[in-house]
């Protein structure tokens, strides 16, 4: 809670300004009701028309000063709670960036998501409005109470007596309309499901002649979601009318005993007026303080998941007194490296290799002996947990994680383009790179072609994680983005199944390009790539268990010989 | 207007529970307008020492006609949410069955979130409207009138005077909707652009840390989220100070009101009853004010909603059944394309001038790279897209189509057809007729669109399987087919003993929810699929392997056991498959470039010569070490 207010009070002169409407607006919106009862016992009886003119008067000032207020209390609180948003946002998506790569292979990029964005909905319902509301309406709530009780005892008892009932009513409602509207979510989600399914899997349907089927399947969840709201329905129809009516209950107790008072001439009528207003004032309060219990957990909750990633420290930090990368060479060294994801099941163990400066080293092994932790271990995703790895000499520890990453460059297998042109996409590394910088990285690796054929060209929208593209010309792009960036040192984790024969022949040329002048480490699964590699290294369980060239390595007849046979023959699709 | 008024033919369609609700939300609004003129009376009947027996007979009828007001409030409410639901009900069924009927061609025109949140997100936001929508319209007009008519009732001069606030309220209701609601919605837009940053921040962290692009995302957030903030907080400055206005409004109405009812009160023209009457009156407005205000939002909001569901409704069926099928009980497999053309939206020609006869059970090979057309070839078969059926002509490599008249632009210039030609600079250009597809010497689009299906199985490389069981989707095409035949035709697409060694066997549940399955898996429970639907013609989309050798090699098997006896069209980079086919269809943007069996095109030394090179030499490395051994 604290936490969560702390960023509101790093607004304390908004804070200050806020309190102040919220008071003054309450205390002019319940002194306006003072005003009318006093119009109506003192100035309608004395028939003094220039009294009752002031208290006219009065009485649309007070209005025009509620007004003002309110927008004021509206506005202020809004442009507190909406900076707390924008500054909690902010500052949990930059710890996010500054988080190693164990934490999202551990977590969801789904769940992440939904702490960037539900969960701080969820504080802002609290912060902008929720808190401040909830607080204003209890002063009302208070207010009004105690203000009551200085006209008429017993008339203030009567009034007073509809809150309790109204404020139970309330509870019990919502409790069984949680549960009623919990299933109708349940039902709702079943139909979005099927939805879902039928509209990807639109081709196999058809070609399976099963509409009638599917049609069935719908009906059902559909006539299950229409019963669930209507059973909902029955909840919600009745909580209205039944507040409504404990509320005109209360009038009628106010008219029963202030009529008899007033025939019995001790009670006057601008007073029982008074009551009357006074008995609405209650509503909305009540109403919105029974729901703030919700509200705060659910803030809450959301507060927690959020401050949690914001507490986690960071696997991968730069220490203090770092250093600049600079003039790389690109001879790599891992030295004694050892590894483990998780405590003590260690994936690289006592690992060493050197790499000369410009040297291509392809690395082959089965899934799980430990290629991509090699590599990821390189740029400093993971940390090592004993032994280093050096560039030119250096601890790469020792430098700073951007000028580490800045020197190495990386193309993944699912090659991630970003929302924007296939020009924005190939200049990600380099911004200021010019259009013919762009067009000559296109053409060394043979993408030219491909995208002048696309209808608009280098402007091309890729769409949503480059979406609009086709594996393999994502994969192009990528590779030029990756040229342009132009590194001392390039890592490849090969797309296997992405590229086609014939792209795979126009590719083969252009990733030769690429890997010029360059020390590479590529995770080969392709023929052709690992047969050009100047080395090629089997991993078994974290260690390198054979090193050589293609032709070596077949001649041995053993561990490379067989992954060859098992594995890389069978993907060059040649029977 | 249009949306909400075909809205309203599908809440009329049940008429019952609509009357019903409007009717008994009149009466819920008359009992609550004739409250106040009971309060009136209770107050004159103690003010003019009347006795107290009446007082109370009064406060009685105040009670009744207010829990009346309450009862049938309670039944408008619950009846026009049966209403809303019923609409939700039948349109929900209507968007599916138009879902299920749609071509291809409109899966790849709209994309699949598009579509969903067509038929969700939009289908809530129209049931919000069926639930409110109507009748705080209603129920807002009629009490503002209905209030003044009261106030009428009680006196005119007052009623008279407090009339301006009328068109106040109106104003108020009139900006909200123009000025501050446009605005919460750019604020909802900011929030979609803000979240889709973030996501894909979030998702490609990788490449952002591998780039080192930190800052530049960084700022990418900073902008979008300061510009969230900024149109939140407009959005809500607005409506602060709008919102209360309303009730600023109807305060200052209530000042004038003490000020000359206290004047015909001093002159006895007004009594307190009257006068307090006329207070409970003019609060009574705010809740109307506020209904209308509500209402035109949902309706404005259920509008946008209505017009993209609606889209969905209407896009136009290309493919259509015949109205007199050609019978196709037993068909022998033989397909003829002839001189077929194909285009995307009607521009981006992506077969031109197709033509080629396959007689039953041999195999088609097709080759060429991404966007050759080979995937539009086998498309056509099922009719998952329709042939173009335009005439057109080719000009220097391109393809113009003609309208009805006989015009066609090339270049920005329009030609007119005379005899079946027409003349650009001089050059006479034949204009084709529209191709079509025969199957068994029969117009596909003479056959019934299901029956054509029927005979026509796919698989692909990595099949869609459903969530439900395995046995269940083997038997997709075929649900009442026994567990014996399932077992054979899962034996015969080598997937059987897989299955065995699932803890459920065939009753294993697959899909989002079951467990996971490898493409090569899938595959084999697609072939196994295809085998029970047993059709006459098959297409198999082979073009992308990475299996080990095993695998691969069962595969092989699975499909050769499928091909056996049916027309087979394979898109694949098989060598021994491209060898063996009857018929090689080699393709380049849109053509057919050669086309015959390997021993003719390796004599033709053209392009699938060459590619047949390059696969040979890929082939001879992987074989070298190997002793050669070849398949």
């Amino acid at each position: 809670m604290k936490r969560i207010l702390s960023y509101i009070l790093a607004y304390p002169r908004l804070v200050i300004i806020v309190i102040i409407m919220v008071a003054s607006s309450i205390i002019f919106s319940i002194y306006a009701p003072f005003v009318l009862q006093h119009a109506i016992d003192t100035d309608f009886v004395s028939g003094d028309l220039d009294a009752l003119l002031q208290t006219s008067l009065l009485y649309i000032i007070l209005v025009i000063l509620v007004w003002l207020t309110s927008y004021g209390q509206g506005y202020t609180t809004t442009l507190m709670g909406q900076r707390a948003v924008y500054t909690i946002r902010q500052s949990l998506f930059e710890h996010l960036q500054r988080m190693s790569q164990a934490y999202y292979d551990k977590t969801s990029s789904g769940s992440i998501i939904s702490r960037l964005t539900n969960d701080i909905d969820r504080m802002s319902e609290l912060l902008s409005g929720g808190l401040i509301n909830t607080f204003a309406q209890f002063f009302i709530v208070f207010g009004v109470a105690v203000v009551i009780f200085t006209v008429d005892f017993q008339l203030a008892i009567i009034t007073l007596l509809v809150v309790p009932i109204l404020a139970v009513a309330t509870h019990i409602f919502r409790k069984r309309a949680r549960e009623a509207y919990r299933e109708t979510r349940k039902t709702i989600s079943r139909v979005t499901a099927n939805f879902a399914e039928t509209i990807s899997g639109a081709k196999v349907t058809k070609t399976f002649t099963r509409e009638k089927e599917s049609m069935e399947k719908f009906d059902e969840l559909n006539r299950d979601d229409y019963q669930a709201n209507v059973d909902a329905a029955k909840f919600a129809s009745v909580f209205f009318p039944a507040i409504r009516f404990v509320g005109g209950l209360g009038v009628v107790l106010i008219l029963f005993f202030g009529a008899a008072r007033i025939v019995e001439g001790t009670l006057t009528v601008g007073v029982l007026l008074f009551y009357i207003q006074m008995n609405s004032l209650f509503f909305r309060p009540v109403i919105i303080l029974t729901n703030f219990y919700n509200t705060v957990q659910s803030a809450f909750a959301g507060a927690e998941r959020v401050f949690a990633i914001m507490d986690s420290e960071p696997a991968v930090l730069d220490r203090p007194d770092a250093v600049e990368l600079k003039d790389v060479r690109g001879h790599i060294r891992y030295r004694n490296v050892w590894f483990a994801y998780v405590d003590e099941n260690y994936v690289l163990e006592d690992f060493n290799l050197e790499i000369q400066p410009g040297e291509t080293v392809a690395i082959v092994g089965d899934t799980g002996a430990g290629k991509t932790t090699v590599v990821n271990l390189l740029n400093r995703f993971y940390e090592v947990q004993s032994g280093s790895i050096e560039i030119d000499g250096i601890n790469i520890r020792d430098v700073t994680l951007k000028s580490l990453r800045a020197n190495i460059g990386l193309v993944l297998q699912d090659s991630f383009l970003f929302m924007g042109t296939i020009k924005d996409n190939i200049r990600y590394g380099r911004p200021e790179a010019t259009d013919n910088e762009i067009i000559e990285a296109t053409k060394v690796i043979g993408a030219y072609d491909l995208i002048q054929r696309l209808e608009k060209g280098f402007d091309t929208e890729v769409g949503e994680r480059g979406g609009r593209l086709s594996e393999g010309e994502r994969q192009l792009v990528s590779f030029a983005r990756a040229l342009l960036a132009n590194p001392k040192i390039l890592i490849l984790d090969e797309a296997t199944s992405s590229i086609d024969i014939y792209t795979e022949h126009t590719i083969q040329r252009g990733m030769q390009k690429l890997l010029e002048g360059r020390t590479s480490i590529v995770i080969a699964h392709r023929l052709s790539t690992i047969v050009n590699a100047d080395r090629i290294l089997v991993l078994e369980n974290g260690r390198i268990v054979e090193s050589g060239t293609h032709a070596e390595l077949m001649a041995k007849r053993e561990k490379y010989y067989s992954l060859y046979e098992k594995q890389i023959r069978p993907r060059t699709m040649v029977f | 207007m249009g949306h909400i008024a075909r809205l309203t033919r599908y809440a009329l369609k049940h008429k019952r529970h609509f009357i019903g609700f409007m009717s008994i939300a009149s009466v819920a609004t008359l009992f609550n307008l004739f409250t106040p003129l009971v309060l009136r009376d209770i107050v004159d009947q103690v003010t003019s020492g009347a006795n107290f027996q009446t007082a109370i007979f009064s406060i009685f009828l105040y009670l009744s006609l207010f829990g009346f007001y309450c009862f049938f409030d309670f039944i408008q409410r619950y009846l026009s949410a049966l209403m809303a639901q019923h609409v939700i009900y039948d349109l929900r069924t209507e968007l599916y069955q138009s879902l299920l009927e749609k071509d291809l061609a409109f899966y790849d025109r709209n994309e699949t979130g598009q579509i969903l949140a067509r038929v969700t997100t939009d289908v809530t936001t129209m049931r919000q409207f069926l639930l409110w929508g109507y009748r705080v319209i209603f129920i807002g007009a009629a009490s503002l009138i209905g209030t003044y008519y009261v106030m009428w009732l009680i006196n005119v001069q007052l009623t008279l005077l407090l009339l301006p606030i009328l068109p106040a309220l109106l104003l108020i209701i009139y900006i909200f909707a123009k000025k501050v609601r446009p605005v919460f919605f750019s604020a909802r837009t900011q929030y979609g652009t803000l979240s889709a940053v973030l996501q894909e921040n979030i998702v490609g962290m990788r490449v952002v840390q591998s780039y080192v692009s930190m800052d530049r995302e960084r700022e990418r957030v900073r902008k979008e989220n300061e510009r969230y903030l900024g149109l939140v907080v407009d959005a809500f400055r607005l409506s602060a100070f709008y919102s209360p206005l309303l009730i600023a409004v109807l305060g200052i109405g209530t000042g004038v009101l003490i000020y000359m009812g206290g004047v015909q009160f001093s002159a006895g023209v007004l009594s307190y009853g009257e006068f307090v009457g006329f207070v409970s009156l003019v609060g009574m407005l705010l809740l109307p004010a506020r209904f209308l205000s509500w209402g035109i939002g949902l309706y404005q909001r259920a509008s946008a909603a209505a017009e993209r569901t609606f889209y969905i409704l209407d896009a136009r069926e290309e493919i259509m059944d015949p109205e007199d099928p050609a019978e196709i009980s037993d068909i022998r497999g033989e397909v003829e394309f002839k001189n077929v053309y194909f285009s995307h939206g009607g521009e981006n020609w992506v077969l031109k001038d197709v033509s080629f006869k396959v007689q039953p059970g041999q195999v088609v090979a097709l080759l060429g790279r991404t966007g050759s057309g080979k995937t539009s070839v086998v498309n056509l078969i099922p009719r998952f897209y329709d042939v173009d059926s335009r005439r057109v002509v080719e000009y220097n490599g391109k393809v113009y189509a003609l309208d009805n008249k006989g015009h066609v632009k090339i270049d920005g210039t329009t030609y007119h057809e005379h005899d079946g030609f027409i003349v650009v600079n001089g050059e006479e250009l034949q204009v084709q007729d529209p191709g079509h597809i025969e199957i068994d010497g029969v117009d596909i689009r003479f056959y019934k669109i299901s029956e054509l299906r029927e005979q026509i199985g796919m698989v692909h490389q990595d099949p869609f399987l459903f969530s439900a069981s395995i046995k269940e989707n083997i038997a997709f095409a075929r649900p009442y087919a026994t567990d014996e035949e399932i077992e054979n035709a899962a034996r015969a697409a080598m997937i059987h003993d897989f299955i065995m060694t699932l803890d459920q066997g065939y009753d294993t549940e697959v899909g989002e929810r079951g467990v996971t399955l490898s493409g090569g898996q899938k595959q084999r429970i697609a072939i196994a699929r295809a085998l029970l639907a047993d059709p006459r013609i098959l297409i198999l989309d082979d073009s992308t392997s990475s299996v080990d050798a095993n695998t691969e090699l069962q595969i092989q098997r699975a499909l050769e056991n499928l091909m056996r006896g049916r027309t087979t069209f394979i898109i694949t980079h098989r060598l021994s498959t491209i060898r063996n086919a009857d018929i090689i269809i080699m393709m380049d943007r849109g053509r057919i470039v050669e086309m015959g069996n390997h021993s003719e095109l390796i004599e033709k030394e053209g392009m699938y010569a060459s590619l047949f090179q390059t696969l040979s030499r890929m082939a001879a490395i992987a074989l070298e070490e190997t002793g050669g051994r070849v398949s």
